[in-house]
């Protein structure tokens, strides 16, 4: 690869690759809370709101995320909510991911051992402290594979956000492609980006699994 | 006259259409050792658990010097079957973590605390070894310096040595029996019948969620006059008559012996200082180990 061109297209990707991460972490971090929000009703909610959780998880996991994607942002206006491309693409992201958190919480949960938590009440600790001290980090434990799996997952998916308008990574390299007419490279650098974006993640993973 | 140190007035827990706790009293002067024993599905590790207030009872109540005891308030301490460690923590930081939430210790004094605790129970070199790089033994001793750290008034043992090989059941018990020395008032589930006649003052005999015989530990084992109780011990002594004989010569297993005549031969009573003489289940269950000074703040080890 020619590396004039890879220092003239460089600056365009990265802006791209800025927004790619942008977008995933914001989407990741509202998937998260969401996530935890969702396996609460879907565990320990009332009737209604553990119902909810079910027709949320199935169908954010059943109807794929470009359909979504052009729902929140093509079909919501005719309902009369009109969007900004942005907050669509943040928003669907992350409220997939959440589904996918739900459930990746919810597992993790059911592997502490009751005993750990018995040991902590009859010590005195309250329910928030014993959530916080002794049951999520178990859990974590048990999670910790699954949820670097989803962000990886949420990062390259946030290659359809492109279809909104947004300049993230894809349509940048999409962009540089159609401008040079040199796709194979331009595509190229576009997947050696992700990966190495990735392959943070992955570093995150590996690193704690260790630990 | 006084109130017990622990009073449990008709103690019943019902789930479903299954009576676990059958109008259960049980009354406990403070410093006693009492050994509760019978088969599985008795009511044992319940009758401790609905005295630690994790499982609600259906009828009665629980008194802990004249008051209801509210888990977590730091009057009664269970050590549990499967140790209950918290894996992600080390051995101090087991021990630590609800001097520092519960007893609002700063990081030093806690880790002070214990480090303290771990020595008692022998395990000061361990304390920054998770569970999982821990024996079962030894786990099962953080787990109790970690019940000894919070400075509990009662403390339930629930077969605590129930998922252990008999070495390490035999240090386990070591360090229940310094503890029995201090005069720590204790209820302790076990199926090491040597231990419980040697140790407690007191045992009671449950089955079907009912104490069938609650008296002393050296008359119940000896007399074992109850037909329940009769068959429980000696399918015990069967299980273990083939065990190698100790030391001193073991007394013939009578499993098969006419009601009446006594299980475990104790013609010639101990002295009333002298510990049991029950050689076959002392030696069967509970072979002699390195005792640990519980009470000594430097054990060696």
């Amino acid at each position: 690869m020619d590396p004039t061109f890879i220092q003239e297209a460089m600056p365009a990707l990265m802006r791209g690759a800025a927004a790619t991460v942008a977008v995933s972490l914001a989407a990741i971090a509202l998937g998260f809370v969401a996530g935890a929000g969702i396996a609460a009703a879907a565990t320990s909610g009332p009737r209604g709101l553990r119902a909810f959780a079910a027709v949320y998880i199935s169908f954010f996991r059943g109807v794929p995320l470009l359909v979504q994607l052009l729902l929140a942002y093509y079909a919501l206006p005719f309902l009369g909510i009109d969007i900004p491309a942005i907050a669509a693409a943040v928003g669907t992201l992350g409220l997939c991911c959440a589904a996918y958190m739900a459930e990746i919480l919810r597992g993790g949960l059911a592997t502490v051992p009751p005993g750990a938590v018995e040991a902590a009440r009859l010590l005195g600790l309250t329910r928030a402290q014993s959530f916080l001290r002794i049951r999520l980090p178990i859990a974590a434990r048990a999670m910790r594979p699954a949820i670097v799996g989803e962000a990886i997952m949420i990062m390259k998916a946030s290659s359809l956000v492109s279809l909104v308008g947004i300049l993230e990574l894809t349509r940048a390299s999409q962009a540089l492609a159609s401008s040079t007419f040199m796709p194979l490279e331009s595509y190229a650098l576009c997947g050696a980006i992700y990966l190495a974006i990735n392959f943070v993640l992955m570093a995150i993973g590996w690193e704690r699994r260790r630990a | 006259m006084t109130a017990p140190f622990l009073l449990a007035e008709g103690l019943e827990r019902r789930v479903g259409d299954t009576q676990i706790l059958d109008r259960i009293d049980l009354s406990v002067e403070r410093g006693q050792v009492v050994g509760l024993i019978g088969p599985s599905g008795s009511g044992k590790s319940s009758l401790l658990r609905c005295i630690a207030g994790l499982d609600p009872l259906t009828g009665g109540r629980v008194l802990v010097e004249g008051r209801a005891a509210v888990p977590g308030d730091g009057t009664i301490g269970m050590v549990f079957q499967q140790f209950n460690l918290w894996p992600h923590l080390t051995a101090g930081e087991n021990v630590a973590l609800a001097l520092r939430l519960v007893r609002k210790m700063s990081r030093a004094e806690a880790g002070e605390r214990a480090r303290a605790m771990l020595d008692r129970v022998g395990l000061a070199k361990f304390a920054d070894r998770r569970p999982a790089q821990l024996s079962g033994g030894q786990q099962q001793r953080v787990a109790i310096a970690r019940t000894l750290a919070m400075e509990p008034r009662l403390i339930l043992f629930d077969e605590p040595t129930a998922s252990l090989d008999p070495e390490l059941t035999t240090e386990v018990l070591d360090v229940i029996r310094g503890l029995a020395e201090t005069g720590m008032t204790m209820l302790v589930v076990s199926h090491e019948m040597g231990f419980v006649a040697s140790v407690a003052s007191r045992a009671v005999f449950l089955d079907h969620g009912r104490v069938l015989v609650d008296g002393p530990a050296r008359a119940v084992f000896r007399d074992a006059e109850e037909p329940r109780l009769r068959r429980f011990l000696s399918t015990y002594l069967q299980r273990v008559a083939w065990a190698p004989e100790p030391e001193a010569p073991a007394m013939p297993v009578q499993a098969a012996a006419p009601a009446g005549f006594p299980l475990i031969d104790a013609a010639s009573p101990a002295p009333a200082e002298a510990p049991a003489r029950f050689p076959l289940l002392d030696a069967a269950a509970n072979p002699p180990g390195e005792g640990l000074p519980v009470a000594g703040p430097r054990a060696a080890r």
